[in-house]
């Protein structure tokens, strides 16, 4: 009886996401059951469903020897398996514990989610998404680097010396300074204390769970204009913590991470976070992080078709000639890019190196010789790499000991949680 | 017949960007990519300095990549004139020409302003195809040295 329930109920769910009843769909088409009979289509002609639809009847008629059996639960998960491209891909209209919707095959990875709730409350405008760093941005003006005493904890802190020209020229300050409509209601207008990278400026929530992202942190020097600094591990954190994304089963929603440690944490008992796997078909996808400990950490934000051009040289058997230039992706980051941009969105074509972006390009390169070898078999990118610290992690989201039911709360958060609904699908069209 | 081959050569190298010749061994690479290390590409405040202008660097990508999270100091400067010593090479991937290299040379301490024999490694991937060569040169840098080394006019206290 106990393993009849659980087979009843699949089965139940597969024919409710075709029933009659407004429910989910599949590339954007009705999925529901035909009125007509067999009877009737010799009468009047055949149904006009889309081909895919009568496909997908003809499955389910000879999975269920035409609707009079249930299957087995092994024949079941088969076909789930076969169905579902992803695990975060089932029927539409599942809606997770995020409150992100599945099913759509541009949904959002939780920990991309964040990364993006924590770019868009850094700027408290979801037009800080629709910005993107790319190689014609230029540096930013009126912020400098200032070296302090030799020894100091913090060698080199940032300073804003003329608010104007940083924003200026800033590619989202600046759209925000034009909007008549910035800041929006239950807003700041960050326009008068700007984000900046700062390398030291750690966040964490305080004792109402509640973490500022407004605050300066030791990366800003005192006598900076007034600035918002964070660093590119402290932006990782906060964005897994704004998800409940934890790095350790033994963990609460947030802990205050540095790239060396997110390194650590992938060999260790209860980790959350493993190694990303490449396959034929999936090499990086959104919340991967890219880490070089001791170095940086980005979040992988949206993907083209082939983000790192495995699929197009793996054709042609030219391996080798893969370059970072042939990447295709976003990342979303705080880093010392442009000028201490900080926070932003950035797309891949800004780089055509830097020891990040040269390891990832030899896991494609591995990759691509291993698809061109005939070797089908999914790896972990620990092998497709010579560099001990350089790893790209994705968190085990699917453990439910990996996410905690509390996240900590942005401040100011209420300002962009609509306009984040509303951006999801628009951002992960572009890439 | 030759000189129009030669200008053909010169003009494609400036059309293609950087190149590698032929005969750079893996040593020689290495040392060409730590001129490179050696400029402050590594140390943070320094992107645009004149001592990383591409122009100084034919065979090797100098792109600024300092660290975004750990303090992106000099340890040791070093004078221009000094030989690097290439002490060991070892293959970590024959298929991704994967290299680690181990090297030294002579240097002071900035913080003791003592004399030392700086030794470290950096880990290499050399690119042997022409595509990959026009657009960062002889090789990419996968690992850089645990400790900044600078030159000296490159350095400012």
């Amino acid at each position: 009886m106990k393993y009849f329930l659980p087979q009843f109920f699949i089965v139940s769910l597969l024919v409710s996401c075709v029933a009659n009843n407004g429910g989910p769909k599949k590339f954007g088409r009705d999925f529901s059951m035909p009125s007509s009979s067999s009877e009737d289509e010799k009468n009047e002609g055949p149904s006009e469903y889309a081909p895919e639809v009568n496909e997908w009847h003809k499955e389910i008629k000879k999975f269920t020897g035409g609707y009079k059996t249930f299957p087995s639960s092994g024949e079941v998960t088969n076909y789930l398996n076969n169905q579902l491209s992803s695990p975060n891909n089932p029927c539409e209209g599942f809606e997770d514990s995020y409150g992100n919707k599945f099913g759509d095959e541009k949904s959002i990875h939780p920990a991309a989610f964040g990364a993006r709730k924590v770019l868009a409350a850094m700027f408290q405008s979801c037009k800080a998404l629709t910005q993107v760093i790319d190689d014609k941005t230029p540096p930013l003006e009126g912020v400098t680097t200032v070296k302090m005493k030799r020894g100091s904890a913090i060698p080199k802190k940032r300073k804003i010396t003329n608010t104007k020209a940083y924003v200026d020229s800033h590619i989202v300050l600046n759209k925000l300074k034009e909007d008549k409509n910035y800041p929006g209601e239950k807003c700041e207008d960050v326009t008068k204390k700007p984000p900046v990278y700062g390398y030291g400026s750690r966040k964490a929530p305080n004792k109402s769970g509640v973490l500022n992202l407004s605050s300066s942190g030791a990366g800003v020097i005192s006598s900076s204009k007034p600035a918002a600094g964070i660093d590119c591990s402290a932006f990782i954190s906060t964005a897994l913590g704004t998800q409940g994304l934890k790095v350790s089963k033994k963990a609460g929603p947030f802990t205050d991470n540095t790239t060396r440690s997110f390194h650590s944490f992938l060999g260790s008992k209860n980790s959350c976070l493993k190694r990303a796997t490449y396959s034929e078909d999936q090499s990086i996808v959104p919340g991967d992080m890219i880490n070089v400990a001791g170095s940086h950490i980005v979040m992988v934000d949206s993907v083209g078709e082939d983000p790192l051009a495995i699929k197009r040289f793996a054709k042609s058997g030219n391996c080798n000639s893969i370059s970072v230039k042939d990447f295709d992706f976003t990342y979303i980051h705080s880093g010392n890019i442009n000028n201490s941009y900080g926070p932003s969105r950035v797309h891949i074509s800004k780089h055509s190196g830097g020891t990040m972006w040269n390891n990832l390009r030899t896991t494609a390169v591995k990759m691509c010789k291993r698809i061109v070898e005939g070797k089908k078999k999914s790896v972990s990118m620990k092998s497709l790499t010579s560099y001990s610290k350089f790893s790209v992690i994705r968190h085990n989201t699917t453990d439910p000991d990996c996410v905690s039911n509390e996240r900590i709360k942005l401040r100011n958060e209420e300002c962009v949680d609509g306009c984040l609904k509303d951006q999801e699908e628009k951002v992960s069209n572009e890439v | 017949m030759k000189f129009k081959i030669l200008c053909l050569t010169l003009v494609s190298t400036v059309a293609f960007g950087l190149s590698c010749p032929k005969s750079f061994d893996v040593k020689k690479i290495a040392k060409e990519v730590l001129k490179a290390e050696f400029s402050g590409i590594r140390v943070d405040g320094m992107q645009g300095h004149k001592c990383i202008q591409q122009g100084k660097f034919p065979y090797v990508l100098a792109t600024h990549d300092s660290s975004n999270e750990e303090a992106s100091e000099p340890q040791y400067t070093i004078s221009r004139e000094e030989e690097v010593k290439i002490n060991n090479v070892k293959l970590v991937d024959k298929s991704s020409y994967v290299y680690e290299v181990s090297f030294s040379v002579n240097g002071v301490d900035i913080d003791s302003k003592k004399k030392v024999l700086h030794s470290d490694k950096i880990l290499l991937n050399l690119f042997k195809d022409n595509r990959n060569i026009s657009i960062s040169g002889c090789a990419a840098v996968l690992g850089a040295p645990e400790k900044i080394a600078i030159y000296r006019d490159c350095y400012t206290p």
